[in-house]
């Protein structure tokens, strides 16, 4: 893969207002200036290209009010645009992304030809770059392929989480520590389950011992008849005694079980046809009213009507004559006197006809409404009349009833107090059904003594034997499979580890390419790294050694933040060189020099012309000093070489001011060449 | 002046090696010297002596300035002056650390030892080395391999990649 970057145009987006475009086409790109000037900006806009996102700037925003839009310009916030031009493989690739914090497209032109689909551009993406996947080259790019000034320390973050992670981005390697991890957590899961049916075993042995123990009581206790008997002949006397006066229980003269049943279904009995007559009774009470005086205002409202009816009947003759009479005079004169009919009195008489048929029609209509209404009560009454009858014969069958059984249960219970009326009833009804639960309490507590209990008491602990049983033999299958778990899990392990090893054992050698180049300490001048799982958590531990003494040790505890500036990118550059065919063809630096020394920095750029002849290099700097010795280090030696500076000299609310200047070759004829000539 | 130390020599091969064009000179005062130089840097490795490296690399500093004075090129900007010592070690003194962090001029390194140690002493004038590839194509196949040779049983292993690779988790049958 040849693809270069060929050039960033930048428009509303973070520093630049309006569009700016940033040439980008050489081996090397030197962006110089001073702080606040748009440099990480310009960075910003290429990891936004790739990555439609800035995580970074997001992670700022955590536990804020979000009112503003991380990638938009503040002075232009009407959505960002920025294109990236390519070339690679002899094609020209154009990629354009608009859009805000929010929601972001991805277009892209491929040798003029457009492509709008987001999808198909974000593969044209990775694709114009030797990558598979989007997710490939946001992989690449943020781990191997683009280190943010704020980022170079966070290599080393997560006391080797970091390095772990980005380590194993490499070759899918996080493939391995996942199935490590996914062990591990499997391995757990077992433990917990283990854990879990441990305790469903205490509880159901628990269970089973308390079971014994009852039925081993109930077993000594069903072992001594006479204490059986001495319980029922206390409990039935005790009952006997508390009953009011006027009822009789009589205690069984066998002291058995089933004679304390016996009586319990005596006074069953009793206190049943008790309930019944009880039941007649109220049925009774709710039949309150006579019957005779209802039939009695029936029959009267019945007259009523009767009357009402005839009284229009006799009103009806009159009004016929009158209305004759009245309509006779309809003539100019009397037909009688030969008088001048008066209009007007003829009128007022067939007015008071009429008036008088309407109330003589309503009369008999109101009549025949209440005689219905009459022959209805009439017809309620008698039905009323029936029904008291036959509550009064009920209650007399019941009361029968009640006779019937307390002489056949006089055996066990003689009543004596006055029970005929109805609360009469209600009193021994309750008296005997009090009597009643106290020797159904006597005959359960008599009961658990007996054998029977006994049996229900071995069922239990034979059904949680049972349990005791399933549940052992369950928790030995989870015991094996924890062990198995447990086993694999540190196995799984130690394959994460080895096939990482291999991989670390290849990374080391360019680790300390780096390192050496940049010499940091005169005691630990060399690094490397090794493996470690602090509580199943996999990290790559950061380490430094003194060759002449033998002496290790961890920089993140002994170096300075310069030094330590030098340990991150050694093992950033490590792995850009090392990615494999996870390689990218450029490889960005923003701002990496922070807190270095000058050896550093002239190891640095030294450096920098070494890795510019494997990939496109894009360097940017706040500081002058570096910059004009990167410039220097970086200016081409002869045609074939390129180098472009782009001095951001200031910056406005428009954008940055940009000053572009292209270094020409300097030729070196060399000087062993001449001084042999 | 000092005699040719070892270190000189390793500087030599080692400068070859990484694709200086060498030369052998005799100065004044320094004895045999070694000009190296590439289209980059202009490199001189002089023998020194522990006890007078101070005025050794003051004297070949000269010589080399003068040297890059008298054919003026870019590689006036890249001059490197190599210390070769006797010793197995470097001991960090004052004298040592001050050179090494004077960069007027030139750059100044100081090495010792076998040809090893001399050549890390001269990596930041060495082009990158070729670093062997990750040559791991089938990371989880990696891993069964390791597990198949730890004795783990085998239908285990492949059912827990098996699960692996469906969903992401282990299950340990």
């Amino acid at each position: 893969m040849t693809a270069r970057l060929k050039r960033l145009e930048l428009e509303g987006f973070r520093g630049f207002s309006e569009r700016c475009v940033i040439d980008l086409d050489a081996d090397a790109v030197v962006i110089r200036g001073d702080n606040g000037t748009g440099k990480t900006s310009l960075v910003d806009g290429l990891l936004w290209i790739f990555c439609g996102e800035l995580a970074h700037l997001v992670e700022r925003q955590r536990g804020l009010r979000r009112t503003e839009d991380v990638v938009t310009n503040r002075f232009n916030p009407y959505g960002a645009t920025v294109s990236l031009a390519v070339t690679g493989d002899g094609r020209e690739y154009v990629f354009t992304r608009t859009g805000d914090q929010r929601k972001t497209t991805l277009s892209a032109t491929v040798d003029g030809a457009e492509v709008t689909d987001d999808s198909e551009a974000h593969v044209l993406l990775a694709k114009a770059f030797g990558l598979r996947s989007p997710d490939e080259l946001r992989q690449a790019v943020m781990t191997w392929g683009l280190l943010r000034q704020d980022s170079i320390r966070s290599v080393l973050d997560e006391a080797g989480g970091a390095l772990h992670q980005r380590v194993s981005g490499l070759m899918g390697l996080e493939r391995v520590s996942g199935f490590a991890t996914a062990a591990t957590r499997a391995a757990a899961d077992l433990v917990r389950q283990r854990t879990a049916a441990r305790q469903s075993r205490d509880r159901i042995v628990e269970r089973h011992r308390n079971a014994v123990d009852l039925r081993d009581e109930a077993l000594r206790a069903a072992g001594r008849p006479e204490e059986v008997a001495r319980l029922l002949v206390d409990g039935v006397r005790a009952l006997a005694g508390t009953l009011a006066p006027g009822v009789l229980l009589k205690p069984p003269e066998t002291v058995e079980l089933q004679s304390v049943g016996d009586l319990g279904a005596a006074l069953g009995r009793v206190v049943g046809a008790l309930d019944v007559l009880r039941e007649r009774h109220e049925a009774l009470a709710r039949q309150a009213i006579e019957p005779d005086s209802l039939v009695a205002d029936a029959e009267k409202a019945a007259t009523d009507a009767a009357e009402a009816v005839s009284t229009a009947s006799n009103r009806a003759p009159s009004l016929v004559l009158l209305a004759s009479s009245a309509s006779e005079l309809l003539g100019d004169r009397c037909p009688v006197c030969e008088q001048p009919i008066d209009a007007v009195s003829v009128r007022s008489h067939l007015r008071e006809v009429l008036e008088g048929a309407q109330d003589l029609v309503a009369g008999a209509q109101a009549a025949q409404d209440a005689l219905v209404r009459a022959q209805a009560a009439l017809a309620s009454a008698r039905e009323h009349l029936r029904a008291r009858e036959e509550s009064r014969a009920g209650v007399a069958a019941a009361e029968a009833a009640v006779r019937v059984v307390l002489a056949d249960e006089v055996a066990f219970v003689e009543v004596e107090a006055e029970w005929r009326d109805e609360p009469g009833v209600i009193a021994l009804s309750t008296l005997l059904r009090e009597a009643l639960d106290q020797l159904r309490d006597l005959y359960r507590s008599v009961q658990q003594a007996s054998g029977a209990h006994v049996a229900r008491l071995g069922d239990d602990v034979d059904a949680l034997a049972a349990e005791v049983a399933t549940i052992l033999e369950t928790l030995e299958a989870l015991e094996a499979r924890c062990e198995r778990a447990r086993q694999f899990q540190i196995v799984a392990h130690d394959a994460a580890q080895h096939v990482l090893e291999d991989t670390l054992e290849v990374l080391r050698p360019t680790f300390a390419e780096v390192f050496d180049r940049l010499s940091p300490s005169p005691a630990f001048t060399q690094l490397h790294a090794k493996q470690d799982v602090l509580r199943n958590r996999n990290q790559i531990v950061p380490m430094v050694r003194d060759v002449e003494r033998g002496v290790e040790a961890n920089p993140l505890l002994i170096f300075s933040e310069g030094q330590l500036n030098v340990v991150a990118l050694s093992y950033f550059l490590g792995m850009a060189m090392n990615a494999g065919e996870a390689a990218l063809p450029f490889l960005v630096l923003d701002d990496p020099l922070q807190a270095l020394d000058v050896i550093a920095i002239l190891g640095f750029s030294d450096l920098c012309r070494h890795v510019r002849d494997g990939r496109q290099l894009i360097v940017t700097t706040h500081d002058r000093r570096f910059a004009d010795v990167l410039v220097r280090k970086l200016s081409p030696r002869d045609a074939l070489g390129s180098l472009v500076v782009q001095d951001f000299a200031g910056w406005t609310r428009e954008g940055p001011i940009v000053n572009r200047f292209e270094p020409m070759p300097a030729e070196v004829i060399p000087l062993l060449r001449r001084a042999a000539s | 002046m000092t005699a040719v130390t070892d270190a000189f020599e390793h500087c030599r091969s080692a400068l070859v090696e990484g694709g200086f064009v060498v030369e052998d000179q005799v100065v004044d005062g320094l004895g045999d010297v070694l000009i190296a130089e590439t289209r980059y840097a202009l490199v001189m490795v002089v023998s020194a002596d522990s006890e007078l490296i101070g005025r050794q690399a003051e004297q070949a500093q000269a010589h080399l300035t003068r040297l890059a004075a008298r054919h003026p090129s870019p590689l006036a900007w890249d001059l490197y002056l190599v210390l070769a010592l006797a010793s197995d070690h470097i001991r960090p003194d004052g004298i040592v650390e001050g050179l090494l962090g004077d960069t007027r001029y030139a750059r100044k390194l100081v090495v010792a030892g076998d040809l090893a140690a001399t050549e890390r002493g001269l990596r930041a004038l060495m082009p990158l080395r070729s670093v062997p590839r990750i040559e791991l194509t089938d990371p989880l196949g990696a891993v069964r391999d390791y597990l198949v040779g730890a004795e783990v049983d085998i239908a285990l292993a492949d059912a827990a990649l098996t699960a692996f690779e469906a969903s992401g988790e282990v299950e340990i049958p």
